[in-house]
Parts: C-alpha cells; sequence; structure tokens
C-alpha cells in the first residue's frame, strides 16, 4: 500500500497513494496521533468507527473538545436537555480519566434517556401529526415504557406495524397507522421511507428518471402489503380503526412507458411472498350491521411485520444505523435520511456497512448501539479548528492541482460511465419498447393458430360427420339393394303376389332413392375433404408463423434479459465511479479548505499584528504629543519662576552686601580694639581685669568677625546664584524652543501614522471576514466528514427542556407537583412504608408535572417545530420565535427564579458563574465577570436582580444557547 | 437609555453588523438571509408597493349562496324571493343584495361555472385552498403560501407575507405552508390585532429590553468568533427582525387609519378587517385574507343571506374602490370565494344545503379582466352548462393573474414541486 509516486499508482489506487503521500508530507502529525489512538481500539465498534473515520480524515480532524462542550453535548443527546449547575461542577472536578465513559453509561441508565429517546421516536416516526383518531400523550408513553424496556427496533416495527387499534391496551400504536388515515398509498410511502431510508413516492406512478433503484414495482410490492388495510370508520363523529380486507391485488402501469403488472407482497428487491388463501374471514363484513368491525384470517400487514421485523433487509439495518447515527451526531452518514439511495452514497460507505451489519449482530438493540457512538472520539471532537500555519497553507496549495486534476478526471469518467448508463438503460427501455410490437404480433399471431386449429378441426370433424353419413347411406342403400335382390327371389319364386310385388316395389323405389342420394353425398365428403384439408393447411401454415413470432419474441427478451444485464454492470460501475469521484471531490475540497483557510488564518494574524504595530506607533506619537504639548505648556511658568527666582537672588546679594557694609566698621574696630587689648594684657601679665576685658573684647570680636564672614558667604552664594540665573534662564527658553520645535515635527508625523494605523485596521477588517468564511467552509467540510463537531441546532423539546432546566423552574414545578400530590394524596407512615404507595406516589407526581409541563412543550414545538407530516430537521428562525421570548413574559419570568438564587450568592463572582454554568453549561471568562462587574455598578444596587435577569435572558436568547456544539 | 451606560447600539455598530451580514451571506447551506431592505427608504418603499404584486381574498366561510350573490335565477323554482339587479357591466345582473357591489362590477369578473364536486366543508375548503384534492399521502401548501413564496423577492424583511386576519384566535406561524417551510406559513390576526407577543408586557420596562438586548448582541459576536454559519446569522437576526416588527407593530393597527375611513368601512368586525387589509397591502404585505362568517346556512337561508351580504356589500365595495382610485387594483388580485355553494332546491327549513356542482365565485384586478363572465349554469342553476372549471383551474388563475407562471415548479431539497396541480390549467380566456 505504500505507494507515493503518483505514475506508479494504478487509477484505483491512485486516490489512496495521494492520500498517503497527504499523510507522509503534509499531516503527518496529525494523523500519527490518529493512528496510535486508534491502534488499542480496533476491537470495539466504537474504536473501528474511529478508524475508518480516521481513514478518511487524511486532512486531518479537529481535537477532542474540552469538559464543557462535551458535557453540554452529551446531556443534549442522550437526555434531551443541558445539565444542572451541579452536575456541570461534580463533572469538572472528577479527576478520573475515564468520567466520559462513565458519564454515558449513566447517562444510558437514567429515565430520563427513554423519555428523550420516546420523544426523538415520536418525531420521527410521527412528524408532529395530528390527534384525528389517537392521542399523542400515550402513544409518546408506550414508546418511553419500550426503550425503558430497551425494546429492540425490529420488536418496535412489528408492533407498530400489527398495533391492534379495537384493543384499547394496543390502541395507542396503532397511531403510525391511524395518523396516516390507514391509507395504502400513504402507508406504502411511509414505511418505505421511515423505515427503509428510501421515499420512493414517485416509483407510486412510474420508475424514477433519475435513480435506478427507486423502481415501480418495489412500490407495487410494498403497497401490496397495504393495499387491503382502510380506514374503517362507520361513524364519522367517532375515531376510526385500522381495518384490512380479506382479498384484493395490486396491479401496476408506468404512466411513462405502460410497462406494468401485478405483484404479491414483496420487500424491494427480494422475490414475491407466499401467503395464505385470500377472501377468509375470522369475522365477516355485515351487510346489515356496519358497525361490526370485520376480521380477516390473513393479514398482509402481519406479513409485512414478519418480513420486515425479522431484520434481514440490508435497507432495514442500514436506515436504522444511519437514522441513529443522524440521532447521535445531529447528521447521517447519509442525508437526507430518507434518500438513501445510489445517487446519493454514504459520506463513508464501509462505515455504514460496517455499522449496518453490527446492528444487525446487536439484535437491534438501541441502547447499546447508542452506547458505541457517544463513545468514538469522533463524537468527542472539537467545534473549535486546529491553528494552521501559513507553512500548511503552502504545502496544500501546492498538492491542490493534481487533486484538483484527478478529482476532474474522475468526474469526467464517472460523467462517461454515466451516460454509459443512461444509454443502456434507454437502449433496455429502447428494446422494450421495440419488443411490444413483437409480443403483440406473436399474441395474434398464436389468437390466429388457434382459431385456425379451430376451424381445421371443425372441419376435419364435418369431413368425418359426412362420411360417416355416406357410410350409413352406403350401407342402408345396399341392405334395401340386398332385400330388393331377396324380394325379387321371393317373388319369382312364390308367383303372383300383389302384395309382396308391392312391397318389392317399395323397396326397389327406396333402394333407388337411396342410390340416388349417394353421389350427392359423396360429393359433400369430397368437398368437406378438401375443405379439411385446405383448413389443415391453413393451421400448418398459422403454426409455422406463430412458431416464428414466438422464437422472435424468445430472441428479444433473451436481448432485453442480455441489454439489462449490460445495464446492471455498467450501473454497478458507474456507483464504483461515483464513490471514487465523490472521495476525489471530497479530498481536493479538503485541502482547498485547508489551504484556504490556513492563509486566511496567516493574512488575519500578520495584518492583526502589523495593525497592533501601527497602533502602538500611533499610540506612542500621541504620547509624545501630549508630553510635549504639556512641557510648552509648562514652559512660561518655568521661565517665570526662574525669573522670580533671579531676582530674589539678587535682593539677598543686596541685603546680604548692604549688612555687611554696616558691620564691617564696627567688627574693624574691635578687631583693632581686641588687638589693643592683647597688646596692653601682654604687658600686664597678672592684670586680671585687664585680661577680663580683653577676653571680652576678644569674643565680641570674633563674633563680629564670624557675622561678617558669615554675611559674606551668604553675599557670595547670592552672587553666585545670580550668576546661574542666565543661563538656567537661556537652558529653559532652549528647552521651550526645542519642544515646540518636537511638537511640530511630531505633530507632522501624525497624519502618516494615523494614516498608517487606519489603512492597517482597514487591511485588518478586509482579512476578517475571508478568515470567518474560509474558517466556516473548513468547519462545514470538516463537519461534513465527521472531523470536527458541528454546529446543531437544539430541538424544539430540547430547547424547551433546557430552558426549564436552566432556569430552576424545572425544579419548582416539580415541587409544585409534589406538594400537589402529597396535599390530596396524605398518607400515613404505614402508606409511606408501602413500596407500592410509594410507586404510585412517584407516578402520580410524575403525571401532574407532565400535565403542568406539556402546555409549555407544545408551545416551543408549535414555534420551533416543522409542520405536521413534514420532515421536522430544517432549521427556520422567525420573528415570532424572537417575540416569544422577548414580550412572551413565561421565559423572562423563568429567568427571575435563576437572577434571584444567584443575586442571593455573596459576590459577583459567584453570581456569574451560577448563571453561566446554569444556562451555558461553562465558568464565565474573567473578562465575562469583569464586564458583569461593570453592569452592576452602572445601575443602582437595587436593580441587582433585575440586571442579573436580563443578563440570564440574554445567555438564554444567545446563538451559544440555541445550538449544540 | 438610562441606567444602561454599558449599550452598543451605536449608528457604527450596526452599520458593520449589516455590512458582515452582507459579507457572510454566501455562507452555509440552507438560504437564510433576510435583510432590512423592505424598510430603508420610504421612497423605494412607495415604488416596490407600486410594482409588487399582492392578493386579498375574502373567504365567504360556510358556503355562499351563488342564487343569493353572482348567478340570480329570480322567478325560477330555485331562484328564492330576491331580484336581480343590472350592474356597472352592461348585460351583467347580479343579486339585489349587493347593491354597491353592483356598482363596481366593471373592476370585477365573475366565474359561474364551477364544479368542485365535493360537498364536505373540511375537503372543498381544502380545494379551494390548494388546487388539490385532500390526499393522506401529501400535503400541499396553501394558496397564501404559494403566492408569498412565488412572489418574494428574496428580501424577506420582518414582516410576514401571508396573512390571515380570523374573527379570533391566533398564535405563532400556522402549520398551512406544507413543503414550502414554516417562513410562509401564515400569522394569524386574531380578531383583527397585531401578531401575537408584538406587544411588550406590562412591567417590562422597555430599558430592561433594550439592556438585555445588548448584552445577548456581545455573547453572540463572541460567540461569532468560534463559529458563524448561515443558521446563526439567522437565529440572531430574528431578534433584530422581532424589535424591527415591535416598531412596525402600528402596521397592524387599524386605528391608525382616518377617522373618515373607519366610518367608510364600517365599525362591525368584517369593516374593520377589510380597512386593515387595504392597510396591509398598502404597506407591501403580499398576501392577506379576510374571513367572513357564517353562510352555512341550512335554514332561514334567506334573513340570513339578507343580513350577511348586506354586512359584506358596503366593505366590499369600498375596498373595491379605494384599491382601484389608489391604483393598487392594476398590482392586486381580490378574489371572493367560499368551499362551496348552496343547493338550487329550497330545504323545508328555507334553507340550502351544501352544493359544490354548480357554483360562483366573483374575483378582480391584477391581470383578471374586467366585467368578464366565465361560464354558464342552467336555468334553474342546478347545472354547469358552459366552461366548467374546477378548483385546480381556478388556482392556476390566482398565479397566472399575479403574473406567476403556474406551469412552474418549487424546488424544494432537490425535488420540484409543481406550484398548482399539473392536471389543470388556467383559464385563460379571463385573463388580460
Amino acid at each position: 500500500m505504500m505507494k507515493f509516486s503518483i505514475f506508479s499508482a494504478s487509477k484505483e489506487n491512485l486516490i489512496s497513494a495521494l492520500r498517503l503521500r497527504l499523510v507522509g508530507i503534509l499531516f503527518l502529525g496529525w494523523a500519527a496521533g490518529g493512528l496510535a489512538a486508534t491502534a488499542f481500539a480496533q476491537e470495539s465498534l466504537h474504536g473501528r468507527t474511529d478508524a475508518l473515520i480516521a481513514e478518511a480524515n487524511v486532512v486531518g480532524q479537529a481535537p477532542i473538545a474540552g469538559d464543557a462542550d462535551y458535557l453540554r453535548r452529551t446531556y443534549l443527546a442522550l437526555h434531551g436537555m443541558i445539565p444542572t449547575a451541579a452536575q456541570a461542577r461534580a463533572f469538572f472536578g472528577d479527576p478520573a480519566p475515564d468520567k466520559r465513559a462513565k458519564l454515558v453509561d449513566s447517562l444510558l441508565a437514567d429515565a430520563q434517556f427513554a423519555k428523550w429517546m420516546a420523544v426523538r421516536f415520536d418525531v420521527m416516526l410521527m412528524e408532529r401529526r395530528g390527534e384525528a383518531h389517537t392521542k399523542s400523550a400515550p402513544w409518546r408513553e408506550w414508546l418511553e415504557e419500550s426503550f425503558l424496556q430497551n425494546k429492540p427496533w425490529d420488536a418496535l416495527v412489528r408492533e407498530i406495524l400489527t398495533a391492534d387499534s379495537a384493543d384499547e391496551k394496543k390502541r395507542p400504536v396503532a397511531r403510525w397507522l391511524l395518523e396516516r388515515q390507514a391509507d395504502p398509498n400513504a402507508l406504502a410511502k411511509e414505511a418505505s421511507r421511515i423505515f427503509l431510508g428510501r421515499d420512493i413516492s414517485c416509483a407510486q406512478c412510474h420508475d424514477h428518471p433519475r435513480i435506478d433503484d427507486y423502481v415501480q414495482r418495489d412500490y407495487a410490492g410494498l403497497h401490496a402489503f397495504f393495499n387491503r388495510t382502510y380506514l374503517f370508520q362507520p361513524d364519522a363523529a367517532k375515531p376510526g380503526l385500522v381495518g384490512e380486507q380479506a382479498a384484493g391485488e395490486v396491479t401496476y402501469l408506468s404512466v411513462f412507458t405502460k410497462v406494468g403488472g401485478g405483484t404479491k407482497p414483496r420487500l424491494p428487491g427480494e422475490a414475491e411472498l407466499a401467503e395464505p388463501a385470500s377472501g377468509e374471514w375470522i369475522v365477516p363484513p355485515n351487510d346489515k350491521d356496519k358497525n361490526v368491525f370485520p376480521i380477516p384470517k390473513s393479514s398482509r400487514r402481519a406479513l409485512l411485520a414478519a418480513a420486515l421485523g425479522d431484520g434481514h433487509h440490508p435497507a432495514f439495518r442500514r436506515n436504522i444505523a444511519n437514522r441513529l447515527w443522524s440521532l447521535v451526531f445531529g447528521r447521517g452518514l447519509v442525508e437526507p435520511l430518507d434518500l438513501m439511495h445510489s445517487r446519493n452514497p454514504p459520506s463513508h460507505p464501509a462505515l455504514l456497512d460496517l455499522l449496518a451489519e453490527q446492528i444487525g449482530v446487536m439484535k437491534f438493540d438501541m441502547r447499546a448501539f447508542i452506547r458505541e457512538l457517544a463513545l468514538t472520539d469522533a463524537f468527542q471532537r472539537s467545534l473549535d479548528l486546529p491553528e494552521l500555519s501559513l507553512e500548511t497553507a503552502r504545502v496544500a496549495s501546492d498538492k491542490l492541482p493534481p487533486l484538483e486534476q484527478q478529482a476532474t478526471t474522475l468526474a469526467a469518467t464517472t460523467a462517461a460511465v454515466e451516460m454509459e448508463t443512461i444509454d443502456a438503460r434507454q437502449a433496455t427501455i429502447a428494446l422494450q419498447h421495440a419488443a411490444e410490437p413483437v409480443q403483440a404480433e406473436q399474441a395474434k399471431l398464436a389468437t390466429a393458430a388457434a382459431e385456425a386449429k379451430k376451424l381445421a378441426d371443425a372441419a376435419a370433424a364435418e369431413q368425418q360427420k359426412a362420411a360417416e353419413m355416406l357410410a350409413s347411406k352406403r350401407a342402408a342403400q345396399q341392405a334395401l339393394a340386398e332385400v330388393v335382390t331377396k324380394a325379387t327371389e321371393a317373388l319369382a319364386k312364390v308367383g303372383d303376389s300383389p302384395e309382396l310385388a308391392a312391397a318389392a316395389k317399395t323397396f326397389q323405389t327406396k333402394a333407388d332413392a337411396f342410390a340416388g342420394e349417394i353421389p350427392a353425398i359423396e360429393q359433400g365428403v369430397t368437398a368437406k375433404k378438401a375443405d379439411m384439408d385446405a383448413k389443415a393447411q391453413a393451421l400448418a401454415t398459422a403454426q409455422q408463423t406463430a412458431a416464428a413470432a414466438e422464437s422472435k419474441l424468445a430472441e428479444a427478451t433473451k436481448a432485453i434479459a442480455s441489454q439489462q444485464t449490460v445495464f446492471e454492470a455498467a450501473a454497478a460501475r458507474r456507483e464504483m465511479e461515483r464513490v471514487k469521484a465523490r472521495d476525489a471531490a471530497a479530498l481536493a475540497e479538503r485541502v482547498k479548505a485547508t489551504a484556504g483557510y490556513a492563509s486566511a488564518l496567516a493574512a488575519e494574524k500578520a495584518a492583526r499584528e502589523a495593525a497592533s504595530l501601527a497602533g502602538q506607533a500611533l499610540a506612542t506619537t500621541k504620547q509624545n504629543l501630549e508630553r510635549l504639548t504639556a512641557e510648552i505648556a509648562a514652559a512660561p511658568g518655568q521661565i517665570a519662576a526662574l525669573e522670580a527666582a533671579a531676582a530674589a537672588s539678587q535682593a539677598e546679594l543686596a541685603k546680604a552686601q548692604e549688612a555687611m557694609t554696616a558691620k564691617i566698621p564696627a567688627a574693624a574696630a574691635l578687631t583693632e580694639a581686641a588687638t589693643k587689648a592683647a597688646e596692653a594684657c601682654a604687658k600686664f601679665p597678672d592684670d586680671a581685669e585687664l585680661k577680663n576685658a580683653a577676653t571680652v573684647v576678644k569674643s565680641q570680636a570674633e563674633a563680629a568677625a564670624a557675622d561678617v564672614a558669615s554675611l559674606q558667604k551668604t553675599a557670595a552664594e547670592a552672587q553666585t546664584k545670580s550668576e546661574t540665573m542666565p543661563k538656567q534662564m537661556a537652558d529653559a527658553k532652549a528647552s521651550l524652543a526645542k519642544a515646540q520645535a518636537d511638537l511640530a515635527a511630531t505633530q507632522s508625523l501624525l497624519p502618516g501614522l494615523d494614516a498608517a494605523a487606519a489603512a492597517a485596521h482597514t487591511k485588518l477588517n478586509e482579512v476578517t471576514t475571508p478568515a470567518a468564511e474560509a474558517r466556516e467552509n473548513l468547519a462545514a467540510v470538516w463537519a461534513r466528514s465527521f472531523a470536527s463537531a458541528e454546529l446543531i441546532p437544539l430541538s424544539p423539546e430540547q430547547l424547551c427542556w433546557s430552558v426549564v432546566r436552566a432556569t430552576g423552574i424545572l425544579e419548582v414545578v416539580r415541587e409544585s407537583a409534589t406538594k400537589e400530590y402529597d396535599t390530596k394524596n396524605v398518607m400515613t407512615d404505614a402508606e409511606k412504608a408501602d413500596p407500592a404507595k410509594q410507586t404510585a406516589r412517584a407516578a402520580g407526581i410524575e403525571k401532574s408535572f407532565r400535565d403542568q409541563f406539556r402546555a409549555h412543550e407544545d408551545q416551543f414545538s408549535r414555534s420551533f417545530g416543522g409542520a405536521p407530516g413534514q420532515p421536522q430537521t430544517d432549521f427556520f428562525a422567525t420573528p415570532e420565535q424572537a417575540l416569544y421570548f422577548e414580550n412572551g413574559g413565561t421565559v423572562r419570568g423563568w429567568t427571575g427564579i435563576l437572577a434571584g438564587r444567584a443575586a442571593a450568592l455573596p459576590d459577583t463572582r459567584s453570581a456569574a458563574e451560577e448563571i453561566y454554568l446554569s444556562i451555558l453549561t461553562r465558568l464565565p471568562a474573567d473578562s465575562e465577570i469583569a464586564e458583569l462587574t461593570a453592569t452592576l455598578a452602572a445601575r443602582p444596587p437595587e436593580k441587582k436582580t433585575e440586571t442579573l435577569t436580563d443578563y440570564a435572558w440574554a445567555l438564554l436568547t444567545s446563538t451559544e444557547f440555541r445550538f449544540q456544539h | 437609555m438610562k441606567n444602561c451606560d454599558y449599550s452598543c447600539r451605536t449608528a457604527e455598530h450596526l452599520l458593520s453588523r449589516r455590512r458582515l451580514f452582507a459579507s457572510l451571506a454566501g455562507i452555509g447551506a440552507s438560504a437564510v438571509m433576510p435583510d432590512f431592505g423592505l424598510f430603508t427608504s420610504p421612497a423605494m418603499a412607495a415604488e416596490m408597493t407600486r410594482q409588487q404584486k399582492r392578493m386579498i381574498v375574502i373567504n365567504m366561510a360556510g358556503g355562499l349562496s351563488q342564487l343569493e350573490s353572482w348567478d340570480p335565477k329570480p322567478g325560477t323554482a330555485t331562484g328564492g324571493p330576491f331580484r336581480a339587479i343590472p350592474t356597472s357591466v352592461p348585460g351583467l345582473h347580479i343579486s339585489e343584495l349587493l347593491p354597491r357591489t353592483a356598482k363596481v362590477m366593471h373592476q370585477l369578473a365573475l366565474i359561474r361555472s364551477i364544479n368542485t364536486k365535493e360537498d364536505d366543508h373540511g375537503k372543498g375548503a381544502h380545494i379551494m385552498e390548494t388546487g388539490r384534492r385532500k390526499t393522506p399521502a401529501q400535503e400541499y401548501p396553501a394558496l397564501g403560501a404559494v403566492v408569498a413564496k412565488a412572489l418574494d423577492a428574496g428580501g424577506a424583511g420582518a414582516l410576514p407575507g401571508h396573512i390571515v386576519i380570523s374573527p379570533g384566535g391566533g398564535g405563532g406561524r400556522n402549520a398551512d405552508s406544507a413543503y414550502l417551510g414554516p417562513k410562509y406559513g401564515s400569522v394569524t390576526l386574531g380578531g383583527g390585532k397585531p401578531p401575537q407577543f408584538s406587544e411588550r408586557p406590562q412591567g417590562l420596562v422597555e430599558d430592561a429590553s433594550i439592556c438585555a438586548n445588548d448584552i445577548r448582541r456581545k455573547l453572540n459576536d463572541r460567540f461569532a468568533l468560534r463559529r458563524r454559519t448561515a443558521q446563526t446569522d439567522a437565529y440572531t437576526q430574528s431578534f433584530e427582525q422581532g424589535l424591527e416588527l415591535m416598531r412596525q407593530r402600528e402596521i397592524f393597527d387599524v386605528t391608525k387609519e382616518s377617522q373618515a375611513d373607519q366610518d367608510r368601512y364600517g365599525s362591525h368586525d368584517f369593516g374593520r378587517h377589510c380597512l386593515l387589509a387595504r392597510r396591509l397591502i398598502e404597506r407591501g404585505i403580499t398576501y392577506v385574507r379576510v374571513t367572513h362568517s357564517n353562510y352555512d346556512t341550512h335554514c332561514e337561508n334567506f334573513n340570513f343571506h339578507l343580513e350577511q351580504v348586506g354586512e359584506f356589500d358596503g366593505p366590499f365595495a369600498t375596498l373595491v374602490t379605494d384599491l382601484a382610485e389608489r391604483g393598487l387594483l392594476e398590482s392586486t388580485l381580490i378574489v371572493v370565494l367560499s368551499e362551496f355553494g348552496r343547493t338550487p332546491n329550497i330545504n323545508h327549513l328555507y334553507g340550502r344545503d351544501h352544493w359544490s356542482k354548480a357554483w360562483s365565485i366573483c374575483l378582480g384586478g391584477a391581470g383578471i379582466q374586467r366585467g368578464a363572465v366565465i361560464g354558464k349554469t342552467n336555468d334553474n342553476g342546478t347545472e354547469v352548462t358552459e366552461r366548467q372549471v374546477d378548483g385546480g383551474h381556478l388556482f392556476h388563475t390566482y398565479l397566472s393573474a399575479l403574473g406567476v407562471k403556474s406551469t412552474g415548479s418549487f424546488e424544494i431539497a432537490g425535488q420540484k414541486m409543481p406550484m398548482a396541480d399539473p392536471a389543470f390549467e388556467p383559464i385563460e380566456e379571463l385573463l388580460i
């Protein structure tokens, strides 16, 4: 298998070779992870499923989803509603590595699984039809009970097809038949759609013009199971019963080709079924009493239940495998679910083959089958696509041309084979048409030969009759002649006897008369003989022509059969080519989408960086501008301050100099005095008085000198200061000038930077949308191949149940139902201990609960569901739905309960967590908490609950809530 | 906007939102990309109103007597007590119970040779509503759904195209569009009141709604960074449409019409509903059905018709006159129909029973020839004698009169679904 050269690969291997090349070169990392993971699980069905999906997804798969998306998705798929905040907290906090498998098992074991399956199967089987003859609730209860017992699909189908509408207990099950008015054509069409996945309504009147395997004889064969069924409704005011006649056959005729015939009941592609003799009754119809419900001895619907319900038919198995797959994944391997046919092959043919085989092996155990699907990696894939590099884009782009070339070539081959098939089919039809006159001629000639035989036989009989008559005449004449002879002899002997003579004469006359008649008779015989011979000759000729015509017809029939073989061979080849071409195109599409997304993503990233840089440059410049502007604004003040300071220093200097001028003479005098005193002291060393006086003078002189010195210092300082002032002033002025110059320069930069930032932003905007488009494109392509999760709108019931669960109204109603029951049914202690009483209580509460909720469920299914009898899978959003949320009052009222609970929590973070977990099954991001905090701060504190209600309402109406992801 | 400083409803925001919607229109499988186009410019809206084809159906529920309306047989054993009067079409007479309608007959046409062969109310109504006989094997869309889809220019605004004004009841979209999908299902204006939930409930202040919707938009913008499809866009837009519908709620409010007009149409339900139909048609809604009830006169046929047809005559004639004067009749098809007619034989309770063998409807406007009469019945009205017509022919004729090729098909999930029963064709001689 490891062929890496396109040139050495045969046509059949080309695709897989290309895939392997891609695996080897481009996506080795992703694929290797996938293969390693699947190698362990080869044995289990989910492991084999993942292996088959990974095999097809060589271009890559999304990573496994995080706990939040996974938990919400699994609850929605298996319980039809989101988990509670408490359940989410418990799951998020559980460190067990196998917690996902445990979750699947615990959800499947819960009664809610049965309740949800009952809804899904009700919608699938009934498509929201009305209640003309039966009520929906008991039918749904029967479904729920069936799922509680884990009734296999084949058993469910058998019960549906044979439900006895006259039996009050079984009557709810007859809803499937009765709400289709027990109409044979409606039932044939619906049985084919719902149980075989084939909407063959076209084939009621003719073979499908484009789908070779939707043929009228198959429709007729299915119709024959229902042709005796009718709506028994003697009183139009009362609900009807499903009646069945004891006899009646199906014939069909194509409105196009006029080819037709009759058929006994038969499943598509199979032989007609043997059935007991028709026309016998257990309870015959009563002409006198129209209220008597007739019961035939043998039922053709029972025959269908047995034939379909034994699960052997491939379409029956493929249909339920595909429907259960779609139930878990939100998309079938074949879409639409009821158009499984040769022109619409499954996305993963081998996988559908495997699943169809396995559901049979599992004896149609739906719970076990769903479990396998829920355990797959495919079910756990993330909605988010992985980051892809520019390198990926480049490599993928390089790989694309040969892949596209290949896809084109295969498409051309397919088209050619398609033409061959169409030609072969046309040739078959032409031969059929050509055979029509041959058949007519043969029939005509065969009739003619039969006619000729009749004539020849008649002529032979005539001739025989005439010959016999001649013989008898001759014998009579002979006898008479003998009598005459004898009489003549006697007369001669007797002599004269007038009597005898008369008698002889009479005999003679008679004999003569007879003899006279004979030639005419002889002539007649001859004529008859001739006629007989002629007719025999004609017969021989007719038989010869008839035989010739018959052999011509045989030839024509043989030619048709052989042409049919040619057609079937061509059709088979076409199926193969179609799948190959489809796969090649899908691969090219995936590579192209990958390249597109990766390059768009890279372009977006680059543009985002450029925009961020340009933005930063602009911001820096703007900051500079602000700084310079501030500096310039501050400069005059600074200069003024400097001037003031200069003036102050001058004043100080002047003051010091003045003081000095005043104090210097005194200081000089004192110094002189001190000197004189010292001299005097020296002359009179022992004169203490003198000494004291001199000391006084000295200290005074010293003080005065210090004073002067200090003043000198002050003056010097002031001098220095006033000398630096001019420089400072000059500096300040220079700074101002510089700042002004800088400002001008910066300002001139600004337009350019502004433009650059705007351009970068425009560029970013330009690439954001293509990037989003490329993402959605790739996401769609990946989702189609189950390489990533799909965004699936919640069904009306999922939406209703999730809203009631998120808001907490579910518990409120349950409590009120419990209270209501307990008030009405007060139990003694003994009764409380009785398990039977407890079961009855639980059932009573459940019933009261359901009654209270039915109105809401109905409201949602009316607003969000499709029309009765129409497919229920189409998504649509109307302003009326929005207005129900906006103004309906109910939902807003419910959100108040949650908001009240959240408002009672101690801080905003806890409140935000409670609301986000309850509604979106995830914790809020920090930015979301900050947003809520800001919102709360912007409104008065007494409006806290109101604001939280607004928040809860917004979360409930968000796309994140409306869809499963 | 007080107490709500976190609003993001700037013009710029809304603008970029629209641009994004437009640019993403190509994404996704289903075509669910409505826009706001219809209401952006009053001038444009007015122009569209002039060109766009529309249809008003007046359903005479229960079965109007053809003998007391469009095909009178005065002076015969079956004719009943009322006379025939001349109309604005020379030579054409209708029942004297319709004096005002008689004056506008030159704007209208009659088909007097209908034989639908179905005397059951439900099945008869089904034939008139879908142009086909009821079969359990297939559901067919109602006339209004077919017309709304066939005339849908592609951009669906907030307003529904298929409106049913009923004497009572009302709810969301009705399930009468079969395979055409809920978008074309009818919206009931029960008692002529605006659609359900289009009014803010008491106790909910507008501020709260504005705040909550702002939070919703922010959440949606954030989620769009993860995944954004045609479906998510359709969902987020449905809320904007809902708000738009609330802003335009006045369209459904007949009391906004002038007092003079309200007086002209009369204060009874039927008069108000006819005026509402005019209002809706003038504002670009494609199909409006008004019901007048109840004509199922098994006893006292003549007293009932005297009263009922009398109530019908004035508002109907006023509606026809207004549409003509306003230039709207050129583009608006108006049809007065029933599920069947009533027996020529008068029963012992002075009633007439169900009769589908030979009955009449009145229609006019759009592509219908003015003043035409199609078909004839015999002298006592028991049989069609000329140009027998079935419900299928009528259905084809309505579509053709609206400029729709009635032999065309809708493409539904890859399958071609004929718009009208292929076994029939339009009444060509009635079309302009």
